[in-house]
């Protein structure tokens, strides 16, 4: 199955990790005040909102079909990552990030968890390193784009070590998320790559979609061709509405556009005649969140971390609000 | 370590796993700028609560039984992360200020949290501070971090002490060795034994004779220790027959009268009472009354009409007047018998007292609820204590000692409770807060104590009780050995 060790991790993350913290020695690092429970950065692109062309209900139930499972074995692997910011230096941001990859076998989950790998990113290791340009203005922009070519280069690095497995990611199969490269990779190992975004939101006549919500069983509705021509221009995907257990959870889910319509729909029976539904999510990718997430905790010891190892001294930012109207100014 | 909150006399100082802080050990939060320092007894020990830190155990709870595998972390931050999972609030008591190197119990200041250190205070420095076992030494054992504790003998001297806790968590172990010491000093000592176990003192582990032989005296009432009526006196027989027996005063007054006419013709015994009260003209309701009670004390075996059995108190206190136990063995009698003894014990030695013929009696009273009356209980810490009769409580009932000798103690030796009743009673005690006894006191170990009062300077210390040179066991029969 898949080969974890670190031989095969790209070298380019570790040694940017080194390279990049190490140069932050005696450095001030200003952190936020109070530590969020998830994630705070506002990604570009990762709440979708999805308008269909003018369909009537009737014509929408029409195109619905249900599927049943397909229990010939195959392994269902979950990919998800997690970069969180750590705080700000005068040249740049401290960012984590950690990796995850849980397989299924016929036994048990499994997992290989990288990370936390710290990074320092000014201008200068945007552009040498990753061949970005950074955005002056916004330092949180500048750590989605981070946090997309990190994520392309771990899930290349999944699916070069991978064979005939169902793959799963987090969030949608678009030009801006996934490179068109990794997909080639996982057909030549013969890998289906599917992602659920739990953020997309799909509206039809304004209202969202309800469609697929009395049915009973799993079932799917396939959306491309009611999708505007500009969206499937950055779509590297089948994209479906999912109901894949009894729950009344619906999910966007994207299947590799390579394939063929039946072979998608194929790759969709096998995924629910191979793993778990909690809610209509898969259990490989549930655990790949929850094992990648970057808790409290482990923000504050990060920032322990660097304080002892590093000498850097954390600075809290000034509040004006707070400081002008108390505990009026929203803590 | 460092400070994080002050609440009243509650301090909370945040710490890493890494520092090895226990239950009762002190520390000291230095404030640089005043010069000043508090001077904090750890109570409690617990997690500090981070924000996120529910999830972060969730997760693991959620993962690690159905999910396996390996973690690469090539900055090593693990360690951190489980480092601050187990950061602790140590949750202390401030016990005095200390300025120009001298205690105070002035603590309403604030000391500084960003220029304040916090620090583990050693044993030894403690000690020091405390200035603990100057004057007489009397080593009961050892601190944490095996320095030996002497305690100062005076610190025992003019006062009330009570040795509570649970059963064999070391108390008759504790009384044992402060007896020993008082008699190095040369202090009298009385025992009230109820289990037989101290009157092997004089006997080494082997059980030879050790140097407190010769000054050990066990007296075994109605075998060697008898005494006569008129020995025992008139005030003394008539606390036994009022107090013990029960006697009504109308039947007393009328006793006292028997007395008197007995006396003037007649060389006194009971025999000779009960036929004076026989042929007296009574009435019969007194005279039934006179005579059951003057054949119990009979029958008791206590009292004896030959004057060459006598065994004279002020006789086997000058036996140990230089230093030395008189231990009560009462064991063996019956409960209305073991409170005629004690009555007249008590009696006596008071009698004593405040003739001088004995400047002050130490008096050790194992479980005294069984054999001491009411009354006795305001007498002791008041009348009693005035005149020099020194008293130690020892038992395992915290509740059998009157709440008013919990508010008089002045030095308190407190072994492991874990009943919640228990703990309520001895929070009565007005020498330390009744959250630092009830938190210590309920995770002590066995032969561990918590000693606060005269004795420990008004300091609550954890003591690791020694072990004694004597043979310590009491006669407990036992069937498998």
């Amino acid at each position: 199955m898949f080969n974890p060790w670190m031989d095969f991790f790209p070298e380019n993350l570790v040694n940017l990790s080194f390279e990049s913290i190490h140069g932050l020695k005696g450095e001030k690092l200003e952190v936020e005040g109070l530590i969020r429970s998830e994630e705070t950065l506002n990604l570009e692109g990762e709440t979708e909102t999805l308008n269909l062309k003018t369909f009537k209900k009737e014509d929408l139930e029409k195109r619905v079909f249900e599927i049943s499972p397909l229990n010939d074995y195959v392994t269902v692997v979950g990919v998800d990552i997690s970069l969180r910011k750590i705080g700000n230096t005068k040249n740049g941001v401290v960012c984590a990030f950690r990796g995850t990859v849980v397989w299924k076998d016929e036994y048990a989950y499994h997992y290989t968890r990288y990370g936390p790998l710290l990074y320092h990113l000014t201008e200068n290791h945007a552009k040498t390193v990753f061949g970005l340009k950074f955005d002056g203005g916004n330092p949180n922009h500048n750590l989605g784009k981070i946090q997309f070519f990190v994520e392309k280069v771990f899930q290349k690095h999944v699916l070069r070590n991978l064979k005939n497995s169902i793959v799963l990611f987090d969030g949608c199969l678009s030009t801006q998320m996934v490179n068109v490269e990794t997909l080639n990779l996982a057909r030549k190992n013969n890998n289906r790559v599917l992602a659920f975004a739990k953020k997309s939101r799909l509206y039809s006549w304004s209202e969202p979609l309800k469609v697929l919500r009395e049915k009973f069983s799993p079932c799917i509705l396939c959306l491309n061709d009611l999708l505007s021509e500009s969206f499937k221009s950055t779509c590297l995907g089948w994209v479906f509405l999912a109901k894949l257990s009894k729950e009344n959870f619906l999910f966007r889910l994207d299947v590799d556009k390579t394939l063929a319509l039946d072979e998608a729909v194929q790759t969709v029976r096998r995924l629910i005649g191979n793993e778990h539904f909690h809610h209509g999510y898969p259990e490989t990718l549930r655990i790949a969140h929850s094992l990648s997430i970057l808790t409290r905790v482990e923000v504050i010891a990060i920032q322990r971390f660097l304080t002892e190892k590093l000498g850097i001294k954390i600075l809290r930012p000034e509040n004006h609000r707070r400081m002008l109207f108390g505990p009026f100014g929203g803590w | 370590m460092k400070l994080f909150k002050k609440e009243d006399e509650t301090i909370q100082i945040l710490c890493f796993p890494d520092e090895d802080v226990r239950k009762g050990d002190y520390l000291m939060v230095e404030d640089f700028r005043s010069g000043r320092s508090l001077l904090v007894q750890v109570i409690d020990i617990r997690f500090a609560n981070f924000p996120g830190l529910m999830e972060d155990l969730l997760r693991d709870e959620l993962t690690e039984k159905i999910v396996f595998g390996d973690d690469f972390d090539p900055l090593g931050l693990e360690t951190q992360i489980t480092l601050l999972r187990d950061v602790r609030i140590l949750l202390g008591k401030i016990r005095c200020s200390i300025e120009d190197g001298k205690l105070n119990m002035n603590i309403s200041w604030l000391p500084s949290r960003t220029h304040s250190r916090v620090y583990k205070v050693d044993a030894l420095r403690l000690v020091e501070l405390l200035k603990l076992g100057k004057k007489r030494p009397l080593k009961i054992g050892e601190m944490n971090g095996g320095l030996e504790l002497a305690i100062d003998v005076d610190g025992l001297d003019g006062g009330l002490t009570i040795i509570t806790g649970r059963k064999g968590t070391g108390k008759s172990h504790l009384s044992k060795l402060l007896i020993l010491g008082l008699v190095e000093y040369g202090a009298p000592c009385v025992v009230f034994d109820v289990n037989g176990e101290y009157v092997n003192l004089g006997l080494d582990k082997n059980g030879e004779k050790n140097k407190y032989y010769e000054r050990i005296v066990v007296l075994e009432p109605t075998k060697n220790f008898k005494i006569t009526l008129n020995y025992a006196g008139k005030h003394i027989l008539a606390n036994i027959l009022t107090y013990t027996l029960g006697l009504p005063q109308t039947s007393l007054r009328e006793f006292f009268r028997v007395w008197d006419e007995t006396i003037q013709t007649n060389h006194l015994t009971i025999k000779k009472i009960v036929e004076r009260v026989k042929v007296s003209n009574l009435h019969e309701h007194i005279k039934e009354a006179l005579l059951s009670r003057l054949y119990t004390l009979e029958r008791s075996g206590f009292f004896t009409d030959e004057e060459f059995k006598l065994v004279r108190v002020e006789d086997v206190l000058g036996r140990v007047s230089g230093g030395g136990v008189i231990v009560l063995n009462l064991s063996r009698l019956p409960n209305l018998e073991r409170k005629i003894v004690v009555e007249f014990m008590l009696g006596k030695l008071v009698e004593l007292l405040k003739r001088w013929f004995v400047k002050a009696i130490f008096l050790f009273a194992e479980e005294a609820h069984l054999y001491l009356r009411e009354t006795y209980w305001e007498d002791i810490v008041t009348r009693m204590r005035h005149l020099g009769l020194f008293t130690f409580f020892i038992t395992n009932q915290p509740d059998s000692i009157h709440e008013d000798i919990y508010r008089q103690v002045d030095t308190f030796f407190l072994f492991n409770f874990k009943n919640e009743n228990d703990l309520n009673t001895i929070t009565k005690v007005s020498k330390v807060d009744s959250e630092s006894m009830k938190s210590i006191t309920y995770s002590l170990e066995p032969y561990h104590c918590l000693a606060v009062g005269q004795a420990t300077k008004e300091i609550p210390l954890i003591i690791k009780v020694k072990e004694l040179p004597v043979k310590t066991m009491g006669e407990t029969r036992k069937f498998f050995s």
